[in-house]
């Protein structure tokens, strides 16, 4: 029987050197969310994106993200039929298993809604049509966090939608080089077909009866709960991101082949979830701080039961 | 109370540590109240701050806030955090040791100074009962202790008069509460004490000193301890697992892990620790 780890495996003999976001984008699917990637063009975001969707016999579908798109070119339109004199619905590329948002800070708030709104319902709609979307389904959205200029930076709110926010790095040496020895004579093709649309619904199922203590659950409470206040701090997480946070962690107990969460669950996947959710003030910038490194004090403020 | 061992002494400051304690000024509290803990550091040098102690990790316990005092004396400096802290949920806050990590001029070797654990029983209702027998009980135990002080005076002042004039050796620990067992009895005395109760205090406990075996600080994870622990002792990494699925597995999968805990200690301490 194929497992959420065959998944994993599959993606890391394609991405080389990038465990930490092969390892999102395999949570985020188990828990049945959506993954940001934030990260200089070249680290293979699109390709992690690409081989996920292969791996599971997805449909798979990127859109580019820019200033001039509209939000009929996300979630589809209606057209005019001059055969049958009738407007038939074109489904955009929002109707996939994986969609790839790439550089989503590149398009106007009204798409970037139009987007969001399908994460969160599930559903999108084009003219009088209100259509499903289909399952199992997941939006990974990619930020280059540099070349800010002319980019329209989603707001908090909206943010919250994702699940997991991960920084993808530049990989080490011996990484890079074995990207070089690899991929320079034939492109990385990802492996298709390790699993079925099924089996992902079936994990899924699965991950979300993973057993949560009541103390891990509460530390995972007083893990958000301390990101409120905390100095630098301008915004701490919503209630939103400690039921992030729970849904996650039995997403990686689930994949580590574990039937509980234990409390180091949380403790990892605590940066991924608040890193998004957190919003800063101006002292942060004044100290030359770093947010990751502020989030991580947070985390280690709370003891771990 | 101190309890040294052999630790990492680069980039570790010389220090004579002479007491480590941690105190709580409640033994038994209610869910919510706050109360203080106190760790207490004598080092003989003079030192304007005492980076290196390392707070106690908390379980059932929520911190509130701390404050740090430096109080110079003629034969070094105190420290003295105070913790405000409050439990949540009835049973039991505990707090792990605290700890100074120095190099101790006497053998130039790296120590870690620990104090000893700390319990407090957090029970429901009203923790001090203002009905009329626990006031006539309180009143009581008042005189009964006022008696008890004018004995253990007049005792101390007999002793002082007869040590006068020799100058007065500051103890090791100053700490009422009973020393803890030595480092290579912790174990034996957590497995123990869970053996005999087996709740969820216990099973803390006793993770808290599996984990301190492996190499790992207080208030430290199971990641940690295996971080700590690496490849070097397979046997514990299988006590760790089981006692994370123990204290953490589902319901139905927390007896039987208990009582592969309870197996797999057994056969550890017979290995490592026999007893003579």
């Amino acid at each position: 029987m194929t497992t959420p780890q065959d998944v994993r495996d599959a993606l890391g003999r394609t991405i080389v050197g990038q465990r930490e976001a092969v390892d999102a984008l395999v949570m985020g699917l188990l828990a049945d969310g959506h993954v940001l990637l934030e990260g200089m063009p070249g680290v293979a975001k699109t390709l992690a994106c690409r081989a996920l969707a292969a791996a599971v016999g997805g449909q798979f579908k990127r859109v580019q993200f820019t200033p001039d798109l509209l939000p009929s070119d996300i979630v589809g339109t209606r057209i005019f039929d001059q055969r049958s004199g009738e407007f038939v619905t074109v489904r955009g590329p929002l109707f996939a298993n994986i969609v790839l948002a790439d550089e989503i800070n590149r398009a106007p708030a009204k798409v970037q809604s139009a987007l969001l709104e399908g994460m969160q319902e599930r559903r999108a709609t084009i003219g009088p049509d209100t259509l499903a979307l289909p399952r199992p389904f997941a939006v990974l959205a990619t930020m280059n966090p540099f070349d800010a200029d002319g980019t329209y930076a989603l707001p908090l709110a909206q943010l919250d939608r994702f699940l997991l926010s991960v920084r993808v790095g530049y990989p080490s040496r011996d990484d890079e080089r074995a990207i070089v020895e690899r991929f320079s004579a034939a492109a990385a093709e990802p492996e298709a077909g390790v699993a079925t649309l099924a089996d992902v619904e079936r994990w899924q199922g699965e991950a979300r009866a993973v057993h949560l203590n009541e103390r891990v659950r509460d530390y995972a409470v007083d893990l958000v709960r301390a990101t409120r206040g905390a100095r630098y701090v301008a915004s701490g997480a919503s209630p939103r991101a400690a039921l992030a946070l729970a849904i996650t962690a039995r997403a990686r107990a689930y994949l580590d082949g574990r039937t509980f969460v234990v409390p180091d669950d949380v403790r990892e996947l605590a940066g991924s979830v608040l890193r998004h959710r957190v919003a800063f003030d101006y002292r942060l910038a004044l100290d030359a701080g770093d947010a990751d490194t502020v989030l991580a004090q947070i985390v280690a403020s709370v003891p771990a039961p | 109370m101190l309890t040294p061992r052999a630790t990492f002494s680069q980039a570790l400051p010389h220090l004579h540590i002479t007491a480590l304690g941690l105190h709580a000024d409640q033994r038994v509290v209610r869910p919510g109240q706050s109360f203080h803990v106190t760790v207490h550091v004598h080092v003989r040098e003079k030192r304007d701050r005492l980076d290196e102690l390392v707070l106690p990790a908390l379980t059932n316990a929520v911190d509130l806030g701390d404050e740090r005092k430096r109080v110079p004396a003629a034969d070094g400096t105190d420290f003295y955090e105070t913790l405000t802290v409050e439990a949540p949920t009835v049973g039991t806050a505990s707090f792990t040791p605290a700890y100074v990590d120095a190099i101790d001029p006497a053998t130039g070797r790296g120590m870690r100074y620990s104090s000893q654990p700390l319990t407090v029983r957090v029970v429901s209702g009203p923790a001090v009962a203002d009905a009329a027998p626990a006031a006539l009980t309180s009143l009581l135990r008042r005189v009964v202790l006022t008696v008890v002080a004018g004995i253990v005076l007049l005792a101390v002042a007999s002793i002082a008069l007869v040590r006068l004039r020799r100058p007065r050796p500051r103890p090791a620990t100053v700490d009422s509460a009973p020393p803890p067992p030595p480092p290579r009895d912790a174990l034996r005395a957590a497995f123990t004490a869970y053996r005999a109760r087996g709740d969820d205090g216990s099973l803390d406990a006793l993770r808290a000193v599996l984990f301190t075996r492996a190499g790992a600080a207080p208030g430290a994870t199971f990641a940690d301890a295996l971080g700590a622990l690496g490849s070097a002792d397979p046997q514990l990494t299988r006590v760790l697992a089981v006692a994370e699925r123990a204290r953490f597995g589902p319901v139905h999968e927390r007896p039987p892990a208990a009582r592969d805990l309870l197996a797999l200690l057994v056969a550890y301490l017979a290995e490592r620790e026999p007893v003579a």
